[in-house]
């Protein structure tokens, strides 16, 4: 019988009585022949189990060492993936800061007088995009009701808009630093 | 077939030309001890085979390491108390058992287990066990139906004299505030 009768009877007897009162028998059972079959069956596997125990790849040594160092590489890959994306922003980040609208102003007025770029391009781009367009049409119109409406009526129609009409326009109006930032 | 003693089984293992024979009988010494001890973690006929199995072939792999530190009876209920809690852990893992059923998932297979003939009162005893926290369950039945000494239960669990018998103590609390229905 597995049950050993060297348990603190008394102690258990005052502190739990019901569980004392019960019988400690073992309830569960196996299968009839369990166990004059199961040494064989043990002993069968473990020889089988020798037999086939392939020999490692790598020892036992080499894996100790090799498991820690792939871990600290992998670990230092990421890092320097992740670091080299910061540095990436933190480059364009800087570029943005310094070149201000001065800076670009000064750089397209040199260009312009040392005649590498066509003044005429950039007044043709500014007059195509539709954002001048429609705000030089909103201040013609309000020039057009207060002072001169046949006048500025007429260039619209044309669609004639000379380079004096837009430094008039960009002088008299202060949103020219919001359109160009 | 004759009784070694364990210090005479080691001996045999390790000086026979015939370590099998040695391990056999080794086998047939501790076979019982180790099932009974594994069936009550596992509850489960088939799933304690194999855990004693599995038990047995790790015993075989690393007897020739064991260093007589502590005793063989222990060493090899370590090995069957790690595999056995292994082996529900897996179980969990594998069909995705949330710990607070695995409980209820062992009293179920109580009721349908044909290799469990308890009547009502061992079955309410087996539930309130089987409703004890993992390690406490396994101190509960070392103690309560095996009698294992603190001392041995210590080097097998890995846990101090002093925690056991705690765990012990309130494990023989809830029981039996379960069986009295409170």
């Amino acid at each position: 019988m597995e049950i050993n009768d060297d348990i603190q009877n008394d102690k258990l007897k005052e502190s739990a009585p019901n569980l004392f009162s019960m019988k400690k028998e073992n309830s569960f059972n196996v299968p009839d022949g369990y166990f004059e079959n199961l040494s064989n069956e043990i002993s069968e596997k473990c020889f089988q189990s020798n037999n086939k125990k392939p020999a490692p790849i790598i020892n036992n040594t080499l894996q100790k060492i090799l498991i820690p160092v792939a871990i600290a590489a992998t670990i230092i890959i990421i890092i320097l993936i992740f670091f080299k994306e910061n540095m990436n922003e933190i480059n364009t980040t800087t570029q943005y800061v310094y070149i201000d609208i001065n800076s670009m102003s000064e750089y397209l007025e040199n260009l312009i007088d040392n005649n590498e770029l066509d003044e005429s391009l950039i007044v043709s781009e500014l007059i195509n995009d539709d954002t001048i367009k429609s705000d030089l049409q909103k201040h013609q119109a309000n020039i057009c009701k207060t002072t001169n409406p046949v006048i500025i009526k007429d260039s619209l129609n044309n669609n004639t808009i000379t380079k004096d009409d837009i430094i008039q326009y960009l002088l008299e109006n202060d949103e020219s630093d919001d359109l160009l930032n | 077939m004759e009784q070694y003693s364990d210090k005479e089984l080691l001996e045999l293992f390790r000086n026979s030309d015939n370590g099998n024979y040695a391990f056999n009988l080794l086998v047939n010494k501790y076979q019982r001890q180790v099932y009974w001890h594994v069936r009550r973690i596992i509850i489960d006929h088939d799933d304690s085979n194999d855990v004693v199995q599995n038990t047995f072939i790790k015993v075989w792999h690393n007897l020739e390491k064991f260093r007589e530190d502590s005793q063989l009876f222990t060493w090899l209920y370590k090995i069957a108390t790690n595999e056995s809690i292994n082996f529900l852990k897996h179980k969990r893992t594998k069909f995705f058992i949330p710990i607070v059923n695995v409980e209820k998932h062992l009293c179920d297979s109580l009721k349908d287990d044909p290799y469990f003939n308890g009547d009502f009162i061992q079955r309410k005893l087996q539930q309130a066990i089987l409703k004890l926290p993992e390690k406490q369950r396994i101190v509960f039945n070392m103690k309560y139906f095996k009698g294992i000494k603190y001392e041995d239960m210590s080097k097998i669990l890995g846990t101090s004299v002093g925690a056991l018998k705690a765990s012990y103590h309130i494990a023989v609390k809830k029981i039996e505030k379960y069986l009295t229905g409170d």
